[in-house]
C-alpha cells in the first residue's frame, strides 16, 4: 500500500505506531482534532496569558498537551509538557513571555499542517 | 464505559475498543458527575478514566460511585501514578498510547480477574488489627461496617477494627460469601436473617440497604 507523505511539523513514525497507517482512522483523528474547539482552546492559552492566570494556563495545556500527541506533532507536545511544568512550579508568567508566544506560534503552525493534511488525505483515501 | 473530555482520545478508545473485539462501550462522559449518575443506574465492568477534566477529576468518581469496576486510568500526567495505586486501578495508560498498550492492560485485566477468583476459594481472611495480622474465617464474620479509613468486622462475639476501606475490601473477599448492601456496609449473605424494606437483619441487627444496592441484594436471595 502507499504511503501517505505527512507535513513535515508531523512525526510518521508516532502515527505509524498509533494507527499503524490506518488512514482512514487517521482523517477520522485529525478531523476530530480540528472539530474539538481547538480555536477556543488556543484563544484560552491566550487569555489566561495575558490575564496573568497561570492556573488556567496549566490546565488548557494540560488538556492540549496529548491532542497535539495524538496527531503527531510530538514536537509541541513536548513543548506543552515543558510549560505545564513551569506553570505548575509557579513560574511567573511574565518570565515565560517569550516561550509561550513560541508554543503558540507552534500551536498554531501544528493546527493548519492537520488542517492542510486532512485535505489532502481525504483526497488520499478517496483514491 | 469512558470518561474523558479529549474528543481524540475518547475516539482512540473507542477504536481500541471495537478493535479488542471484547469490550463493548456502553457510554462516553466528559465529566465525572454525568458518568456517576450512569454509573449508579448501570453497572459496567470497567472504566477507562482520564483524571484531570473541568470540574471534579476522575478520582472523585471513584469516591463517588456505590460499587467498585474495574479501572484503568488514561492520562498524559505520570504524577498520578501514586494516586492510581492508591485507588487499586488496574493499569495507568500514558496518552498517547499504542494499540499494543492497550492490549498489555485489558491484559491485565484479566490477569486480576483471575486471581481474583483463585482467591474467592478461600474460606478465610487476615486482617491487620493491633499490629498483628488475625485470621478470620468467613463463616464467623456476620458484618463489615466502614469508619472512614477503617473498617469494623463484626462477628457474634467479637469486633474487630483495622485500616482498610469497604471499596478494598469488595475486590478481595469471597464475592460467593459477601455483598456490599451499601456504601458503609458488606455483610455475609449466609447469616441474613429477613429482609425488610430498606433493610437486612442479621443477629438481630437492622443493616441498611442502599437503593443501588437493592437489585443485587435481591438477585442473591434464593427467594422460592
Amino acid at each position: 500500500m502507499e504511503s501517505f507523505m505527512y507535513n513535515e511539523l508531523i512525526d510518521p513514525v508516532i502515527l505509524s505506531n498509533l494507527y499503524e497507517n490506518d488512514y482512514a482512522f487517521i482523517q477520522k483523528i485529525f478531523q476530530s482534532f480540528l472539530d474539538s474547539g481547538i480555536d477556543g482552546d488556543l484563544q484560552q492559552v491566550d487569555t489566561c496569558f495575558t490575564s496573568g492566570d497561570t492556573d488556567g494556563l496549566r490546565k488548557v495545556i494540560h488538556k492540549l498537551k496529548p491532542a497535539f500527541g495524538f496527531v503527531g506533532l510530538t514536537s509541541i507536545e513536548e513543548q506543552c509538557r515543558e510549560m505545564e511544568l513551569l506553570c505548575a512550579n509557579g513560574r511567573s508568567l511574565n518570565d515565560l513571555t517569550e516561550k509561550i508566544t513560541e508554543l503558540l506560534n507552534a500551536m498554531r503552525a501544528g493546527k493548519k499542517a492537520i488542517e492542510d493534511d486532512l485535505q489532502k488525505l481525504i483526497l488520499f483515501n478517496k483514491t | 464505559m469512558i470518561v474523558e473530555d479529549l474528543p481524540v482520545a475518547a475516539e482512540y478508545l473507542k477504536n481500541c475498543c471495537e478493535k479488542s473485539g471484547d469490550i463493548e462501550v456502553l457510554g462516553h462522559f466528559t465529566n465525572v458527575n454525568d458518568a456517576v449518575t450512569f454509573l449508579n443506574n448501570q453497572r459496567v465492568d470497567l472504566i477507562f478514566l482520564d483524571v484531570e477534566m473541568p470540574g471534579d477529576d476522575g478520582f472523585k468518581l471513584l469516591d463517588r460511585i456505590l460499587y467498585s469496576p474495574k479501572v484503568i486510568l488514561t492520562t498524559s500526567k505520570t504524577e498520578y501514578a501514586y494516586n492510581a495505586f492508591e485507588y487499586h486501578v488496574t493499569d495507568f495508560l500514558k496518552k498517547p498510547f499504542t494499540y499494543q498498550r492497550f492490549q498489555e492492560a485489558i491484559g491485565k485485566l484479566a490477569f486480576s480477574e483471575d486471581n481474583r477468583k483463585k482467591e474467592s476459594t478461600d474460606d478465610h481472611i487476615y486482617i491487620k488489627t493491633d499490629g498483628k495480622l488475625v485470621r478470620l474465617n468467613n463463616d464467623d464474620i456476620l458484618y463489615i461496617e466502614s469508619m472512614g479509613d477503617y473498617v469494623k468486622f463484626v462477628l457474634a462475639d467479637k469486633k474487630y477494627v483495622s485500616h482498610n476501606t469497604i471499596k478494598n475490601l469488595e475486590e478481595k473477599i469471597n464475592p460467593a460469601v459477601f455483598l456490599k448492601i451499601h456504601r458503609s456496609y458488606i455483610v455475609n449473605m449466609k447469616k441474613v436473617q429477613n429482609i425488610r424494606d430498606n433493610t437486612v437483619v442479621i443477629n438481630g441487627l437492622e443493616l441498611p440497604i442502599s437503593k443501588a444496592n437493592r437489585a443485587e441484594v435481591l438477585k442473591r436471595l434464593n427467594v422460592i
